[in-house]
């Protein structure tokens, strides 16, 4: 038994447990039949001795032994039909009864009983009908009891057979129901003492195998694994020579047990490396911790600094904007200049041209106020000819006039002679008023002449005042021409220096332009090298953290190195 | 005079007939027990239309009359005759029937027809006080009766007490 394994012992306890359990089962099986046959005893005696008991006791209240049966008689002397009706009724349920009684299951003497009974019964019915017909034809009660005689005796023998045959069945029964529960009672004894003996049995077995099979064993192979788990590498191990789990368990505990010296030779070298280490460390915290510091300073700056950047390429950035903004505004404002001053400079060119245009007219009408005054001088000699001619003319006209005057008295006086000659005379006085018509028609051309003449002296004299007015007046324009040509050479010369002033602010426009543009070319690359050091800048916050982690990130490392 | 030598005659008969059924009874209850219990519900019917009865062929008539073939259900038939006798019980005033769950076994209908065989007694005590009642508790027992013939008689004491009602003008 002690050079069987573990498991073999195991297996063993088991297979007689599973056979304790399989006899609990069988013997509970056992007892559970004994007990459905004790039920099975009581059920017959339920259905048996119980309910003919039942139905007898009811055979005999109806009976009525000493009671309602026996009244037949009054119940018909004293015309009480009703009794009588109830009489039969108790007739009826003595009947049912009966049946039901046999029906139950009788034997020879019990339905003998039976029939005994059902014989005074029926003898009884029979009774009242006859002593009901006696009572008819005028009977006394003494002759119905002499004529009508029926013996109990049959039915109170019966009654008190049945009851005797109950009483056997139901001794019957309980010898039954006692008989199973006296087999059931045994079989429980027996099979729990048999069943406790098995399982006493198990029961030290299993003492005997955990506490000296298997727990003594174990209680040395632990207390070796304590002491070797406090490091004493130094204590033998147990149980290594046994053939069982134990013995295989000690072997791997003594493995262990090798395995903790080497561990400990290898702990003792890691102690050694460890305390290099540490002292590596040590002075690596040192050095980290300096550097720490210094790189927590230069950091420090270098943020303080990126800060200090960054809000001043913020500042640029701004002036910048504003700068780009105010030379914007100034190339309008330039631009606009410079555009008005061309506008100027055209201006004044083109009135350059004018003035030298008017001055080319003032000499020019100078010139022909010049001629003007020449012309009217020649055309006043002119009219001052024709006024003289004109003169002239009306001494002719004069003479003309004292011709016709002469013609006329002539013409007149050779009418005169042509009327002293008759009819001689008066073709000739024809001609003589021919004569006279030609100086009237003389006389009057004359007149007309001279009118004419005299209008033209006049017109002659108003042309000579007109002239000499027209004189005067040319000679006052050719002053005042001088006088416009003298103003209108000093205006181009003004207009001139004007115009040379005016494309020198052109040219200084241009360059202002020009210069504006150079500004706001270099404000945008200012704004765009502000935004580059800005950037800059977050990239340098950014690399400084980057820096930072990584810094503290090493020094860590090198802390816990 | 006629008719009260006729009751007597029907009971008489009925009487001298109750001899013979005392070799008949046995110990377990049949369908002839039953059968005779009808009997005898048939033969108060009888005696009370013939109280009634103006003319005796009518009575000859009820006496001679036969089973329905078309009834064939016993608790049809007892539920009708159930009604109709608490119709007549009502008439004079009794106690109707008490109510019963229809019967099944041989045990159950006899005592049904045995407590309406009761209460037929009762109005038979209460329309004629000279009435013999013992007379009708007797009788002679068919043999090997059947189902079927409890329900022929039913079947007459329901066409015997609708010819009473008839003649009665109930």
């Amino acid at each position: 038994m002690t050079n069987l394994k573990i498991s073999t012992i195991g297996t063993i306890i088991s297979v007689f447990l599973a056979l304790s359990a399989a006899a609990i089962v069988s013997s509970s099986f056992m007892t559970l039949n004994q007990v459905q046959q004790a039920g099975g005893a009581w059920h017959d005696f339920e259905e048996g001795p119980s309910r003919k008991s039942a139905y007898l006791n009811g055979v005999y209240k109806a009976l009525g032994f000493g009671g309602m049966l026996h009244q037949y008689k009054d119940y018909l002397l004293n015309k009480e039909r009703v009794q009588i009706v109830s009489f039969f009724g108790k007739i009826r349920e003595i009947r049912v009864a009966l049946d039901a009684y046999k029906a139950i299951g009788v034997n020879d003497i019990e339905e003998q009983a039976l029939t005994d009974i059902l014989g005074v019964i029926t003898a009884y019915a029979n009774a009242i009908q006859k002593a009901e017909q006696m009572v008819k034809q005028g009977a006394t009660s003494d002759e119905i009891a002499r004529e009508i005689l029926i013996n109990d005796a049959p039915a109170i023998a019966g009654i008190d057979v049945l009851f005797a045959e109950i009483d056997k069945s139901r001794t019957n029964s309980a010898v039954r129901v006692n008989t199973a529960v006296e087999e059931a009672s045994f079989l429980s004894k027996t099979s729990s003492i048999v069943i406790g003996l098995i399982l006493m049995a198990l029961l030290a077995t299993m003492i005997w195998f955990t506490r000296w099979r298997l727990g003594a064993p174990l209680r040395l192979l632990g207390e070796t694994m304590t002491q070797l788990a406090r490091g004493d590498t130094q204590v033998e191990v147990p149980a290594q020579d046994k053939k069982d789990e134990i013995g295989e368990m000690a072997r791997r505990v003594q493995v262990f047990k090798d395995s903790m010296l080497a561990n400990e030779e290898m702990a003792a070298q890691q102690r050694q490396e460890a305390e290099r280490k540490e002292q590596r460390r040590i002075a690596l915290e040192k050095v980290a911790a300096g550097f720490e510091g210094d790189i927590s300073n230069v950091l420090d700056e270098l943020t303080e600094m990126s800060k200090l950047l960054d809000n001043t390429s913020s500042v640029m950035t701004n002036i910048a904007q504003d700068a780009s903004t105010k030379a914007s505004s100034i190339t309008t404002s330039a631009q606009d200049a410079s555009s008005n001053v061309q506008t100027v400079a055209s201006a004044a060119e083109e009135l350059s041209s004018s003035i030298q245009e008017i001055a080319r007219q003032v000499s020019q009408s100078t010139s022909t106020a010049s001629n003007a005054v020449t012309e009217v001088e020649h055309a006043n000699d002119k009219v001052q000819g024709l006024a003289s001619a004109a003169r002239s003319i009306g001494d002719v006209v004069a003479l003309i006039t004292d011709i016709a005057d002469q013609t006329n008295l002539l013409a007149l006086n050779a009418t005169i002679e042509a009327a002293r000659a008759g009819d001689a005379g008066k073709g000739f006085a024809v001609v003589a008023s021919e004569v006279k018509n030609l100086a009237n028609q003389t006389t009057k051309a004359t007149e007309d002449i001279t009118q004419q003449i005299n209008g033209i002296q006049n017109a002659t004299n108003d042309a000579v005042l007109a002239i000499e007015n027209i004189g005067g007046t040319i000679s006052n324009i050719s002053e005042i021409t001088s006088a416009i040509a003298a103003a209108v050479e000093e205006q181009g010369a003004a207009t001139q220096e004007i115009a040379r002033n005016v494309e020198l602010a052109s040219e200084r426009t241009s360059t202002v332009n020009s210069d504006i543009l150079d500004v706001t070319y270099s404000v945008d690359e200012t704004g765009k090298a502000a935004t580059q050091v800005r950037n800059a800048v977050h990239a340098l916050g950014d690399h400084s953290n980057e820096l930072k982690s990584v810094v503290e990130g090493f020094l860590n490392n090198v802390k816990s190195a | 005079m006629l008719k009260r030598l006729l009751i007597v005659s029907l009971a008489m008969g009925l009487w001298s007939a109750s001899d013979n059924a005392r070799a008949a009874e046995t110990l377990d209850l049949r369908s002839d027990n039953v059968v005779l219990v009808w009997q005898n519900i048939n033969e108060i019917l009888l005696v009370l239309s013939a109280n009634i009865a103006m003319d005796d062929e009518w009575i000859e008539g009820l006496r001679n009359l036969q089973p329905d073939e078309g009834a064939t259900d016993f608790n049809v038939e007892m539920s009708a005759f159930h009604e109709k006798l608490n119709k007549l019980l009502s008439s004079s005033g009794l106690d109707n029937l008490p109510q019963a769950t229809p019967p099944e076994t041989i045990s159950e209908q006899y005592v049904s027809s045995g407590t309406m065989l009761d209460h037929l007694v009762y109005y038979l005590i209460d329309s004629d006080s000279l009435a013999t009642v013992a007379i009708y508790y007797g009788g002679e027992a068919p043999q090997d009766s059947s189902t079927g013939d409890i329900v022929a008689q039913i079947n007459l004491a329901n066409q015997r007490i609708d010819a009473f009602f008839e003649e009665n003008g109930l």
